[in-house]
């Protein structure tokens, strides 16, 4: 009887309104729950409306506000403004569902935010949860933008660990300098709590990453845990 | 002291499970979609007509967006082919005039969004011709399907550069230095070395080591299944 009263825990996956970045939340609540979670996915209104989900499968869906309910990121004046309304508008409206769950059989215990999300670390902090980042690219790929987040911005070649790497081979942000200033401060600001989170989940397969083994044991946290990931 | 720090645990590939351990049974499909795909059996349809690794697929997700200069260049290499080429509606416009009026209806195609799974795992499908977002990427490494890499932006440059020497899965575009515009002789070129030349017999023997690797971490005791636990526990235990 003991393991009946178990709770079952339950995710509110949060990804940036994006097909490229919903997909990969979705899939990832689909094999929670075949683990025994209960999940829910966190969808803004806008993105709701416009796809007008299917809500009779076994993950469930809320929806949150980015601040622009009716167009989305379209009607929103600059990149930089519609990333802050979001922080905003998306902050109040998790706290919300967190709330409204709270008294429920299946209170939410963790968010998985994305990580270009990472104001949900406070949120999640508050109510006491689990808080997870989801990378939604590749380990090599936060390590270099991880890299110039230290770096103020800048980027210097060879990277140690990467010595293959030309300027070429980088994130636009470095290679068109200037561009999308504020996609590109979003990139960076993945880290800014990263290292308060328990996991930091990354949407690759170890298999694929095992070049970053070679990677110097002296550096900072992160690559304390790419290493990590590569002893397992 | 490495068990202290917050883990990195890799949880993928986010790929319907019926494609890869089939594990999850009613998971066969992406299901949340944005974009409408009105067209999906019969793209279907016409692939299964088509010779095995005969057709180029191209497309280029759901955010890219070409010049018109570049959509011109990718219009001429790829009409030497047979294709199966992907236009979103808001990317239509940029299409060489009266290109879609040529294109041999036999051994071509033209959709404004694609099944992309269906289609990667189709037989016919040559090699994906791709802009490298980091899903489209594992999806073709997953599939067995090499690529002819076309980045666009972001972190996309990069997944092109691992996709040509890290993952020896494809080859990367070369593009002017100046407009950063790949021409169609490159293009052209590119397809040529993925789909028949030298190296093409080694990327497709990778590109099935990808896959075998990605359904074995997705398997029980795989190191995806093991992190995904890892995770679960963590968060029954709160």
């Amino acid at each position: 009887m003991r393991e009946m009263e178990h709770k079952r825990g339950h995710v509110l996956a949060v990804p940036y309104p994006t097909q490229g970045h919903i997909t990969p939340f979705r899939q990832f609540c689909k094999r929670l729950h075949f683990k025994g979670l209960k999940t829910t996915l966190a969808l803004t209104t806008f993105v709701f409306n416009s796809i007008n989900p299917d809500l009779s499968g076994p993950i469930s869906i809320a929806t949150i506000s980015d601040g622009y309910d009716h167009g989305g990121f379209e009607t929103a004046d600059s990149i930089d403004d519609y990333l802050k309304d979001f922080k905003t508008s998306g902050s109040k409206t998790i706290a919300d569902i967190i709330q409204k769950h709270q008294t429920s059989d299946n209170p939410i215990t963790c968010i998985v935010y994305d990580a270009f999300l990472p104001w949900a670390l406070d949120v999640a902090r508050e109510f006491g949860l689990v808080a997870t980042p989801f990378f939604t690219q590749p380990c090599a790929v936060n390590y270099v933008y991880y890299l110039s987040y230290i770096n103020n911005g800048s980027l210097q070649l060879p990277i140690e660990e990467l010595p293959f790497l030309e300027l070429q081979d980088l994130p636009s942000f470095f290679s068109v300098s200037g561009s999308y200033p504020a996609y590109f401060e979003m990139v960076l600001q993945q880290f800014i709590n990263f290292e308060k989170a328990d996991f930091v989940l990354v949407n690759s397969f170890q298999e694929l990453e095992l070049h970053v083994r070679s990677l110097s044991i002296s550096f900072l946290q992160f690559l304390n845990h790419l290493l990590f990931l590569c002893m397992y | 002291m490495w068990s202290k720090a917050c883990p990195v645990l890799t949880i993928g590939p986010t790929i319907p499970s019926i494609y890869l351990d089939q594990r999850i049974k009613s998971d066969t499909g992406y299901d949340l979609n944005l974009f409408e795909s009105k067209d999906d059996s019969f793209c279907i349809n016409w692939l299964d007509t088509r010779p095995q690794g005969s057709v180029v697929y191209v497309a280029f997700g759901s955010m890219a967006q070409l010049t018109n200069v570049q959509m011109e260049e990718l219009a001429s290499a790829v009409s030497n082919f047979s294709f199966l080429w992907v236009v979103r509606s808001s990317e239509e416009e940029k299409l060489p005039s009266g290109f879609l009026e040529t294109v041999n209806k036999e051994k071509s195609l033209v959709l404004k969004w694609s099944p992309q799974l269906q289609v990667l795992s189709n037989k016919a499908i040559g090699c994906f011709l791709t802009h490298c977002g980091w899903n489209s990427t594992m999806e073709a490494l997953t599939f067995g399907v090499p690529m002819v890499a076309m980045p666009q932006w972001t972190d996309q440059p990069m997944n092109a550069k691992y996709i040509q020497d890290v993952w020896k899965a494809g080859v990367r575009v070369k593009t002017e230095k100046e407009s950063g515009i790949a021409k169609r002789e490159e293009i052209e070129f590119s397809i040529k070395e993925v789909m028949e030349g030298e190296r093409s017999k080694e990327m497709k023997k990778n590109v099935k080591k990808w896959r075998d690797l990605a359904v074995k971490s997705l398997n029980e005791g795989g190191s995806t299944d093991t992190n995904i636990d890892t995770f679960v526990s963590r968060v029954q235990s709160k």
